[in-house]
């Protein structure tokens, strides 16, 4: 420390830096503070804004045989899904066995249409293959669709599971379709989980 | 009230217990915030989640920065353990602040399980129903406790709550009730004084709690808080998909890496099935051990030249975590066959040891070699000594060239990858920890000749040292 | 000392601009979220640089020049890589 500083002069100095430390930390709660904006967020609650998926009529108990499907379009027009029965309990299976499931009929490679194919069978477009159970088989690359597990990819190309349509089942035995589990469908944002995504890119189907 | 702080005390060594305590008020701050938006059941916790990440103000701000800050704390608290313990602090007088500081440790760990689970994402959901699968695996008196506490009467629901609650209430109570009992124990000691002991004048500089030492720990709050600020920027975050059971399915769990440790011994094929609850208690049994270590060790020696076994123990354990977690990392959800961990683990320790006695032995003469005068009555001839230690370096000698040679031509012929690298890498060490081995032994021979010492002459100086 | 006192003047008034620029922010895209954090950085860095400055006046030594050297020259780069930011 230099010799020959006055008293007076450290005083001030002290001081001074005293001042500017004390303004220093002030400032830091200053900025600190600033993220109570983040709790002043005038939005209300946390709740999401669950998209808006429309109830459609796809099919009745009494019309259903098993390991025979049908065709549906849902949520639109240009959505293809496959509906079918498969005679044993699949994840989010609706009806009493708890076997009714349904799925995009597009497959999340590129977007060909597959088919169903019941336990034992084989496809036309490759007789070497023969499904242990209830898939979706796609003939353009191989993929296979477990129906039994959510449509989660048993092999092939497919870098995602095929998305699989809510269903519910009323007193009088009339299956609705009320909405799409992730992810996307192809073709409509086709790689996010933002089912919203399915309700934009077409026209919706009538709810009759 | 607060005692003055010795002046040697103001190195930021000394202050990563305090540096812990700034991440944990920063996880308060923002957690608090987040509290306002997040809401704890298994249909809302990803959406309201996302809801925070999108559309909250500095949403994603606070979410990076209360991620990051975690693994900082739990790191924190790690290097703040392995710093107490090679620096000996636990030693008499302050056995019952490393017990606590052990159960705090504890805490930490249970704030980054519980937290994990929170978003409610892919990830977390499968890693977090691992982990209660190991819970369960533990022993019987510990499981049921810990069990009922997290679970509770079963069912997704009542998980997410009870979490949530230990989380944000039960663990943030608890860690600063212990951290109470710490700051007491700390001003009835004072700060440990440094290895090397301290010499009368510097032990009376000392610096007033108020300013000084208040100022130096909110220099270094400031600078770890923009340190964290900055790795949240440089390493932006993104939230894995929701939880559903159909896309868990496709997913490898892992545990966050504060875990892979665990998760890699478990791996291990011989704790497979019905060796689950062995692995669980071996684990318990390294943590009770820990908890224990001031009543195991009870040379009051602090410098670490004094301690080699102790210290060589400290160095392996850190090597054994980083490699297990390491290894647990690129080798998700494969199970590892017992030749290959006793391999890797064996190999660790036993070319840390080997480089350690080497060096305890060579730069510090702490080792005294048992050769430099005749076998005194009652120890083993000497002639034994050497054909045990020829006997194993060389069988150890062989097993690095065979391995090092297998593994070569295994990456030629059937490719790289981690794993060939990792045994090739420990082979090649394994073989040059045993040249070295043969070196030292070979010499403590000569002790009684002299041969290659009088050729060397920088070993001449040690040889008189010790004989 | 007279270099450490017209320091702590230009590091008070960078916290001064940079709080100011924290409040001014908008505050739900992700660009300006990285550039708070800066921000709110270099506020932390001058206070401690501020504080470091202090302590050691207080005893008998001076503030070593190497440490507001390299923190002078840490916040310069965050200016720089906040207005780079994308």
């Amino acid at each position: 420390m230099p010799t020959g500083t006055s008293v007076e002069d450290k005083h001030d100095r002290r001081t001074f830096l005293k001042v500017a430390l004390t303004f220093s930390g002030l400032l830091v709660v200053a900025g600190i503070a600033a993220i109570t904006r983040a709790a002043t967020n005038p939005a209300p609650s946390g709740a999401s804004e669950n998209a808006t998926f429309p109830k459609v009529k796809v099919g009745t108990l009494t019309d259903l045989q098993a390991n025979l499907p049908l065709q549906f379009n849902y949520p639109l027009d240009n959505e293809p899904n496959v509906l079918v029965k498969l005679g044993q309990k699949a994840d989010g299976g609706v009806g009493p066995d708890g076997d009714i499931v349904a799925f995009s009929s597009l497959c999340q490679h590129l977007g060909c249409v597959y088919a169903f194919q019941p336990t034992g069978s084989s496809p036309q477009c490759n007789s070497s293959y023969t499904a242990d159970s209830p898939v979706g088989y796609c003939c353009c690359h191989g993929t296979v669709f477990d129906f039994l597990h959510g449509g989660a990819v048993q092999a092939g190309p497919s870098p995602r599971p095929v998305p699989q349509v809510i269903l519910q089942v009323d007193e009088s035995g009339s299956i609705y379709a009320i909405g799409m589990r992730p992810p996307a469908i192809f073709g409509h944002n086709t790689g996010s989980n933002d089912t919203s995504s399915d309700l934009q890119g077409g026209n919706p189907v009538s709810t009759t | 009230m607060l005692r003055p702080v010795p002046e040697y005390a103001i190195n930021p060594f000394y202050w990563l217990g305090a540096l812990t305590v700034v991440a944990f008020v920063i996880q308060a701050v923002t957690g608090m915030v987040m509290m306002l938006y997040y809401v704890p059941s298994p249909i809302e916790a990803f959406p309201s989640t996302q809801y925070i990440f999108e559309q909250v103000y500095y949403g994603r701000f606070l979410e990076s920065v209360h991620l990051y800050t975690a693994y900082a704390m739990i790191m924190l608290a790690f290097m703040h353990m392995m710093r107490d313990y090679f620096v000996s602090v636990y030693k008499k007088p302050r056995e019952m602040m490393w017990i606590v500081g052990m159960v705090m440790g504890f805490v930490t760990l249970g704030f980054g399980f519980t937290g994990y689970l929170l978003p409610w994402t892919v990830v977390s959901k499968s890693a977090t129903d691992v982990g209660i699968g190991m819970i369960d695996a533990l022993p019987a008196q510990i499981s049921s406790f810990l069990s009922f506490l997290v679970v509770g009467a079963g069912g997704d629901a009542t998980e997410l709550l009870r979490f949530y609650d230990l989380h944000v209430i039960v663990l943030p109570a608890v860690l600063l009730v212990l951290l109470t009992i710490k700051m007491y124990m700390l001003e009835s000691h004072g700060i440990a004084e440094p290895v090397t002991g301290v010499v009368g004048k510097e032990k009376k500089r000392t610096l007033p709690i108020f300013p000084d030492v208040s100022l130096y720990l909110l220099e270094l709050a400031a600078v770890f808080g923009s340190a964290m600020l900055l790795i949240s920027v440089i390493f932006p975050l993104s939230l894995p998909p929701q939880y559903s059971p159909q896309l868990a399915a496709q997913f490898t769990p892992q545990p966050d890496w504060y875990f892979l440790w665990i998760y890699q011994i478990v791996k291990i094929s011989i704790f497979e099935g019905p060796g689950l609850p062995v692995a669980m208690s071996l684990v318990t049994l390294l943590f009770i051990v820990l908890f224990l270590l001031p009543f195991i060790d009870r040379n009051e020696k602090r410098r670490l030249i004094d301690r080699p076994v102790f210290v060589t123990i400290g160095v392996i354990f850190v090597a054994e975590l980083i490699t297990l977690a390491y290894w647990g990392s690129v080798t998700p959800g494969q199970i590892i066959p017992v030749e290959q961990a006793a391999l890797v683990l064996g190999g660790t320790a036993l070319i840390i040891a080997l480089v350690s006695f080497g060096a305890y032995r060579i730069l510090f003469s702490r080792i005294k070699p048992k050769l430099s005068v005749g076998p005194k009555p009652g120890q083993i001839p000497a002639k034994f000594t050497t054909l045990f230690s020829f006997g194993a370096l060389a069988t150890g000698g062989a097993f690095a060239i065979g391995n090092t040679l297998n593994t070569t031509v295994n990456i030629i012929v059937q490719g790289l990858d981690n794993w060939k690298v990792l045994q090739l890498t420990s082979s090649v060490f394994l073989f040059a920890a045993v040249i070295v081995g043969t070196i030292i032994l070979i010499y403590r021979i000569e002790l009684p000749n002299g041969s290659i010492t009088k050729r060397i002459r920088r070993l001449e100086k040690t040889t008189h040292e010790t004989q | 000392m007279k270099r450490n006192d017209i320091v702590v003047v230009l590091l008070i008034i960078l916290q001064l601009a940079s709080t100011n620029f924290l409040w001014g922010l908008d505050a739900t895209s992700s660009v300006s979220q990285s550039r708070f954090a800066i921000f709110l950085a270099i506020d932390l860095l001058s206070f401690a640089m501020i504080a470091y400055v202090f302590r050691k006046t207080h005893t008998v030594e001076s503030a070593y020049r190497s440490w507001l050297l390299i923190g002078s020259f840490g916040l310069a780069l965050l200016l720089i890589s906040s207005l780079i930011l994308s």
